[in-house]
């Protein structure tokens, strides 16, 4: 019994090893690579290309399924069966590289990055010394959609004409205020600064002068900015919502009046619309506390392709993410998605410019932003508390009261850095 | 009905009492006792238990040692050569085990297990290297691959591993010897010792419960003891997002996270201490209302279903045990998007003119709060209705007979029949209902994902209507913050299980268990 199962154990040793050297002869290389659902169509043929442009080497390339904001949860358990190239977007990036997600970029690559494309984009990839990602978008961010028979192009400019058109043709301006990503925006837009510094994963120093005045008003950045922010958001056109259907409800129930969002929302918005429909830059917006008018900011994001340090084939990951993020397949991915593209060139054409969510978003970023940097996930707990505090707060109330909540959020915000000793 | 033995108050005096002055009475003394209750526990259960233990522990050294000095060589030889004493006794099915056991145990602990306690016992694994890129001799640019080191969570698991290993070893050890002693006693008093034959028959007859209960118990050390053992030893590292093997190694940190759960806080800022007695405190009022708001209310619907004159009783079932056929989760979701600011009673509220603004059913503090605990009757008083239907027609007729002949009231008839007879019946449901609703993951999950977050500064994502385990979920799949989330856990697990206890052995239901027998 035992001879013949040594038999068949050694038979099978030496049949595994012959197709293990068989394969060997071939060098197929598998990668996989990682895309959000809507590009799926699209990256299938950037690949066909991609094979066809390298000939000499097998390729066996898989596509799966991820959002640029789902790659961290998909491969934190384990990144090492994560995909090879993968669509990430900046602000993943701290936690992309904790789980050792991201190998870096050659420095030739990224010098000749700097050529082509956005430098906003290429340093989103920046973390430490290195560039973790191949930008190919520079879209994340939010600006004004209106309805164009309820706010003139002239009232599109000021939010507090925006609001009295809304209220007075009974219409709704939605806008998601309390949310982290928005909650500072209007304080940005005062000249609010939030700067933070990594060692490796570690946060090292965090600067920010939301407490501080600017010159020539008594009242801080985070004062002025979070009283607007409770001012629109206590307004009666006003509807506080993320949630994209109650868009889609407003627009369907002609009861949409304007909207701040992302791209991602525009064809639905012109659909809906039609000849009405319009964007616009962020609004300016003049405080009640100190009667000056500043520019509402937005972040500014990108989206970038990034390779898996565990992955098996590192160069040719390199080389696919590459090619996936190269000037041409920006235009396909523009054409095809509709994606606001990083590449200089692919932004000035013609047909980019003349998309209305597209330019204005890439204006937007532009004109008036702020770089969305790797912000530490407490930055994003502190801001949301204070965002929902916003919600809620009596705008007759001495403003000191705010400044010290503002004092508050600044030092959370900092304590952040002072990491206690290990 | 009186506790005697903390009774101020004679049974006369006791008996001599208005209605109300009873319950005031009863009411009063309840929760006088509990302090002592909970003192008691500590006090008294667990320094008994501990003793017990402790008793044990010291049984075995009493029977190893009296192996030692009695024993022959044989027996003797065995404490090194295990099986030997077996063995050489006949009993070579056994002998053989053993030593192949041991045998196996060495083999194990030299070339891996002892490797892996050494890393396990703290520093001095290696890093992981970063990959990154190196100029060549000619100039072009070269990929290193990141060199993967000791990764601590793989060190973790087979330290545990190889801990429960030496716990096994030391145990076969010990039952080696015994068996060894005992069976040189046999040899000694002319008895016959049991061959393979024997030993294997035993397994199916005065052994079977052994049989029986190897693969659940198998089950429950890979399935639950081992997990739990794991985790509580994940609570003494800074495995976080700043630490995820196999990039960022992490390490043992002693107490540190307790130290931030109990006042303390992390770099990231949180107050973990003051955020965990908020929700705490939540998590209790929630319970508490949670549990008696459907079983009170769902004892009212039963009793009026169940009352003699009401018509179409099939029907009134039938239709409260409609919401059970509706899975729990699809009615809350629907709940929250029909209560949401803009969902479709709001709506309809400011169509009707009623609200000229949204309620925040959902949004505010105490209004989600409130609105909760409403949406959680609608689903669980059909269920106490359901139980409680079942024991109100198993109470016996004739004592409502005898009550009413007697000339007693219908509330009357409730508070001294009804009452005591389903509080008697279902104290253990109403604890095991309690205790699941401390953990009640479904109903906040779903219905408020915790929402609204707190607005104070240092709550780090927590929200209003968060419970432990809710706040729990949020700090493992959004913070990845291993470590306190593994000291909050055995928090939940402590206070779970003390109150579980405490309060069953103290209900009336173990106590005079034969009362409506």
């Amino acid at each position: 019994m035992k001879k013949i199962l040594s038999i068949i154990a050694c038979g099978a040793l030496a049949a595994s090893s012959i197709v293990g050297f068989a394969a060997c002869g071939e060098e197929e290389k598998g990668l996989t690579v990682w895309a959000p659902s809507a590009q799926q169509d699209s990256i299938k043929q950037m690949i066909e290309q991609f094979k066809t442009e390298n000939p000499d080497i097998k390729y066996e390339i898989n596509v799966g399924v991820c959002g640029e904001g789902d790659g961290y949860s998909m491969m934190s358990t384990d990144p090492q069966s994560g995909a090879d190239v993968f669509a990430y977007a900046n602000d993943q990036i701290v936690n992309l590289y904790s789980i050792g997600a991201l190998s870096p970029l050659a420095p030739s690559t990224v010098t000749a990055l700097k050529q082509t494309d956005n430098n906003t984009a290429v340093e989103s990839g920046k973390l430490g010394d290195n560039y973790y990602g191949y930008p190919y978008a520079a879209d994340n961010g939010f600006f004004l959609y209106y309805n164009k028979s309820v706010v003139s192009a002239e009232d599109a400019k000021d939010i507090d004409k925006i609001l009295d058109a809304c209220e007075k043709a009974g219409k709704q301006f939605i806008f998601e205020g309390g949310n982290s990503w928005y909650a500072l925006s209007l304080a940005y837009g005062a000249g609010g600064k939030y700067e933070v510094t990594y060692e490796g994963t570690q946060v090292t120093k965090v600067e920010t002068n939301l407490d501080q005045c600017p010159s020539g008003s008594e009242y801080s950045y985070g004062q002025l900015g979070g009283y607007e922010l409770a001012h629109i958001m206590q307004r009666g056109a006003f509807v506080l919502t993320g949630d994209d259907t109650i868009i889609d409800n407003a627009l369907t129930g002609g009861t949409f009046g304007a909207c701040i969002r992302g791209t991602w929302k525009g064809d639905a918005i012109k659909n809906a619309l039609g000849d009405n429909y319009a964007a616009g830059l962020l609004p300016s917006w003049t405080s009640d506390l100190d009667g000056k008018t500043y520019q509402w900011y937005s972040f500014a994001g990108c989206k970038l392709f990034g390779v898996n340090s565990y992955s098996k084939h590192p160069e040719d990951a390199h080389k696919l993410a590459a090619f996936l993020s190269s000037e041409k397949m920006q235009e396909k991915r523009f054409d095809d998605n509709g994606i606001g593209p990083s590449n200089l060139k692919v932004a000035a054409l013609d047909k980019v410019q003349s998309n209305i969510a597209v330019a204005t978003m890439m204006k937007q970023i532009a004109d008036a932003s702020v770089i969305q940097t790797a912000m530490p996930s407490s930055y994003w707990d502190e801001v949301g508390a204070f965002g929902e505090a916003m919600k809620s707060l009596d705008l007759t109330a001495n403003p000191d009261d705010l400044q010290a909540r503002i004092v508050q959020l600044v030092e959370a915000l900092k304590a952040n850095g002072a990491t206690p000793a290990e | 009905m009186i506790n005697t033995e903390k009774s101020v108050i004679t049974e006369i005096e006791y008996l001599g009492m208005s209605g109300w002055e009873k319950f005031r009475y009863n009411f009063v003394s309840f929760f006088k006792r509990l302090p002592v209750t909970f003192l008691r526990f500590f006090t008294v259960t667990i320094p008994a238990l501990a003793l017990r233990f402790w008793r044990a522990f010291l049984g075995i050294f009493r029977k190893i040692g009296i192996a030692a000095k009695n024993g022959d060589w044989k027996t003797r030889l065995s404490f090194v050569i295990m099986g030997f004493g077996q063995f050489t006794r006949g009993q070579v099915m056994r002998g053989l085990f053993y030593l192949l056991f041991e045998v196996l145990f060495i083999l194990f602990m030299v070339f891996f297990g002892a490797g892996q306690l050494a890393l396990f016992g703290g520093p001095g694994y290696t890093e992981t290297t970063e990959a990154g890129w190196v100029i060549g001799p000619d100039g072009s640019e070269i990929y290193v691959q990141s060199a993967v080191g000791d990764n601590s969570l793989l060190v973790l698991l087979y330290g545990i591993l190889t801990i429960f290993f030496i716990i096994a070893f030391v145990y076969a050890w010990y039952s080696n010897v015994k068996a060894a002693y005992f069976a040189q006693e046999m040899k000694e008093a002319g008895q016959r010792l049991p061959d393979a034959r024997d030993d294997l028959h035993a397994f199916a007859d005065s052994q079977y419960h052994k049989t029986l209960l190897a693969i659940p118990l198998l089950g429950l050390v890979i399935f639950t003891i081992f997990p739990i053992v794991f985790m509580v030893f994940i609570a003494f590292t800074n495995y976080d997002m700043e630490h995820m093997p196999p990039a960022h190694l992490f390490s043992w940190v002693g107490f540190e996270n307790f130290r931030a759960v109990f006042g303390g806080s992390l770099s990231g800022g949180t107050q973990f201490g003051v955020v965990f007695g908020k929700i705490l405190l939540w998590t209790v009022i929630w319970a508490f209302f949670a549990t008696f708001s459907n079983y009170l209310l769902g004892m009212v619907v039963a009793i009026m279903i169940n009352k003699k004159g009401i018509k179409l009783k099939k029907l009134w079932r039938t239709v409260l045990i409609m919401t059970v056929a509706v899975p729990q989760f699809v009615s809350l979701l629907l709940m929250s998007q029909m209560l949401g600011d803009y969902g479709i009673v709001n709506s309809l509220l400011q169509k009707w003119g009623l609200t000229s603004a949204p309620i925040h059913f959902l949004t505010d503090s105490m209004g989600a709060k409130v609105t909760i605990i409403v949406v959680n009757m609608w689903i669980g008083i059909p269920y106490t209705m359901l139980m409680v239907s079942g024991i109100l027609m198993n109470i016996p007729a004739d004592l409502y007979e005898s009550a009413r002949i007697d000339g007693a009231s219908a509330i009357r008839q409730y508070f001294k029949i009804t009452l005591p007879y389903v509080l008697h019946v279902t104290t253990p449901y109403l604890i095991s209902n309690f205790v699941g609703n401390l953990n009640n993951f479904g109903v906040i999950y779903l219905l408020t994902g915790g929402a609204p977050v707190m607005t104070a500064v240092g709550t780090g994502g927590a929200g209003e209507t968060d419970l432990l385990i809710t706040w729990l979920y949020k700090l493992i799949m959004d913070k990845k913050l291993y470590g306190v989330a593994s000291v909050i856990s055995i928090l939940m697990f402590l206070i779970t299980g003390i109150i579980s206890l405490v309060t069953y052995n103290r209900s009336a239901s173990v106590k005079n268990e034969e009362d409506f027998m």
